[in-house]
């Protein structure tokens, strides 16, 4: 008797066994090892890395924008991708740090390298009151929340004299450099930037708390129940994003020379650090620099293909831009939810809504 | 010896729809506890207060002597207390291994011990080679066994089920069963819901009987199935070993 059971249970976890290799079989054509996303992330870097002295002005500055952009996205991305919660904020925090840098610089002539760290403290800062404010709410008011809060931020800052209100304020780099020389410089600090968000973001993902986040973007109740603290989880995920946008935020004040609030806490930034993230892909730590690099390129692209199209004698806007990058988000949001890192590597299962 | 788990005139409404109405019980340390009662007697409603899912309008909920009504499940947790779900919510997203990290985030302790522990766990209920495999393509099965071992990664001293048995294949259903009495066997309490009467004999000393949210009876297996209000409330809804719903 007790012999049948085992064999009985053997054949059922052997079929078993059948079942999950034949789901994982029909999954193959998108298995990868495990080492095929860092070796791509340390070979993009490894390509990325000698460019700002070789290539002109024009190309190093476009490059340095997908740094930037990495950044921000690396930083968003983990309580955006990995824990789902889809928000329009990330310009808060990245402005954040560019007004506490630029604000420490034209007042106090602090130096990029002084302002870098409070600026992040300053953004993580805004990012625990919000936190505190809002994480409670499901991700849908959540993501709702942080696009008033945008023009929140921009209101507060165009009324704020010491900020320079609506003109803004002035940034000024110490040393005496060719504008070449500058671009070289805003392009390596960056670029130690994206490297360091991404080592974060590749810990963060490999971590326990990166499981407990994913579990929160699956399904928080049973998370919660499973004795997961989610709201601070959450928040520490915001809080070490924030920070991360603060540092670019810092940089870029200083690398434009200038800043003002509706530049600055503008929507359209926001929304391609979404575009990023979707297009990459939110459930893996190279998702954002993949999705940096073709978001960049493409609005570059564009900017400079779009008003030069004639078609049918028309004069085409060169808002167009949005209009193809919105197609392209929703074509991604749709069809190909696990973003172009998810066509190449290792299926993690049934993605669920965002 | 403290009871794990000791309720006093629990009761729980949902609009005017009373589900738990003024239950009293106790579970003893290291004891096995079968939960039975017709659909919508208030069975999974009780487990959800049972581990903080929702909290009582009235009533105590003693946790190791402690009353934790009204607290969070993370204090449950902390106090002990664990449980799996009627369907099971595994994160289908992450792999087996990764499903059992989700509960320690909070605990003291290296990735490296986790990890050891989860394994072990693992191949308790056979699921070992299934380590690095995404949950969602686990079968329904594993996936039951899967929730069961991370519901034991905090080391509760009470893990309450939900319908282990239900839809499963009865081989899957003998492995759960050797895992919870190898864990009852260690000293852990379990509280089981089921509507499979004589697994839940083969398993419980002890079987409570919910019927319209109170506690129609109490005893040994025996002495409940031939309740007479046992009997009565399961004749409404015809043979109780077939009663399952989603
Ligand atoms: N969140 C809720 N909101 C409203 N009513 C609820 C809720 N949860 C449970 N109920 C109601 O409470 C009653 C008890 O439900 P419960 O799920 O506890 O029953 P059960 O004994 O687990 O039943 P089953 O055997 O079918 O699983 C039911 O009438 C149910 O409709
Ligand atoms: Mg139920």
């Amino acid at each position: 008797m007790a012999e049948t059971t085992d064999l009985d249970k053997d054949a059922k976890r052997n079929s078993d066994v059948a079942l999950a290799q034949a789901k994982a079989a029909s999954a193959g054509v998108r298995k990868a090892p495990w080492w095929v996303t860092p070796l791509v992330a340390v070979a993009i870097f490894a390509i990325i890395a000698p460019m700002g002295g070789i290539l002109g002005l024009g190309a190093v500055t476009t490059l340095t924008t997908v740094l930037y952009y990495t950044v921000i996205a690396q930083g968003w991305n983990l309580l955006g991708g990995y824990g789902g919660y889809l928000n329009f904020g990330a310009a808060v925090f990245a402005g954040t740090g560019a007004y506490t840098a630029a604000w420490l610089n034209s007042e106090f002539e602090w130096t990029l390298w002084q302002t870098l760290i409070p600026a992040a403290f300053a953004a993580a800062f805004v990012s625990l009151i919000v936190g505190f404010a809002t994480l409670r709410l499901r991700s849908h008011y959540f993501a709702i929340f942080t696009l008033v809060l945008t023009f929140l931020a921009l209101v507060v800052v165009k009324n704020w004299p010491a900020l320079g209100g609506a003109i803004g304020l002035f940034t000024d780099v110490e040393g005496d450099f060719s504008s070449r020389g500058l671009a070289i410089l805003f392009f390596y600090v960056l670029f130690g930037l994206a490297i360091l968000a991404t080592v974060i973001a590749y810990f963060v993902e490999h971590s326990n708390f990166g499981y407990a986040l994913r579990a929160i973007s699956e399904d928080e109740p049973a998370a919660q129940v499973l004795g997961v603290k989610t709201t601070s989880v959450k928040l520490r995920a915001l809080l070490i994003g924030a920070a991360l946008g603060g540092l670019a935020g810092a940089v870029y004040a200083f690398f434009t020379g200038y800043i003002e609030p509706a530049g600055t806490f503008s929507l359209d930034l926001a929304l391609d650090i979404v575009l990023v993230c979707v297009i990459g892909g939110m459930r893996s730590w190279l998702g954002p620099l993949i999705g940096s690099i073709i978001v960049v390129l493409l609005e570059q692209i564009l900017r400079v293909v779009v008003p030069n199209l004639h078609l049918f004698g028309l004069d085409i806007p060169a808002e167009t831009n949005r209009l193809v990058l919105g197609v392209l988000l929703l074509i991604f949001a749709l069809f190909i939810r696990r973003g172009v890192v998810g066509l190449f590597v290792q299926r993690r299962g049934r993605v669920v809504s965002v | 010896m403290t009871n794990v788990i000791e309720t006093e005139t629990l009761t729980k409404s949902f609009g005017g729809m009373t589900a738990v109405s003024g239950t009293s019980f106790s579970v003893e340390p290291g004891t096995i506890v079968g939960l039975i009662g017709p659909n919508g007697s208030g069975k999974t409603t009780t487990l959800n207060l049972l581990n903080g899912a929702i909290a009582p309008d009235q009533g105590t909920i003693r946790v190791q002597g402690e009353n934790l009504a009204g607290k969070s499940s993370t204090a449950f947790v902390k106090a002990g207390v664990t449980r799996t779900f009627q369907n099971p919510r595994v994160f289908s997203t992450v792999t087996a291994m990764e499903n059992l990290l989700v509960p320690v985030l909070h605990t003291r302790g290296g990735k490296a011990g986790f990890t050891k522990k989860a394994e072990e766990l693992l191949e308790t209920v056979g699921l070992l080679g299934h380590r690095d495999t995404p949950a969602s393509e686990l079968s329904g099965g594993q996936q039951k066994l899967l929730e069961f071992v991370r519901a034991l990664m905090t080391d509760p001293h009470i893990v309450l089920m939900d319908e282990p048995f239900a839809g499963v294949h009865p081989s899957v259903k003998e492995v759960m069963r050797e895992a919870i009495v190898e864990r009852n066997k260690a000293g852990t309490a379990f509280m089981i819901v089921s509507h499979e009467i004589p697994d839940l004999t083969r398993l419980c000393s002890r079987i409570i009987c919910m019927s319209d949210g109170q506690v129609i009876a109490e005893g040994t297996p025996g002495e409940v199935t031939s309740h007479p209000l046992v009997i009565e409330a399961y004749l409404g809804q015809g043979p109780a070993s077939r009663g399952e719903r989603g």
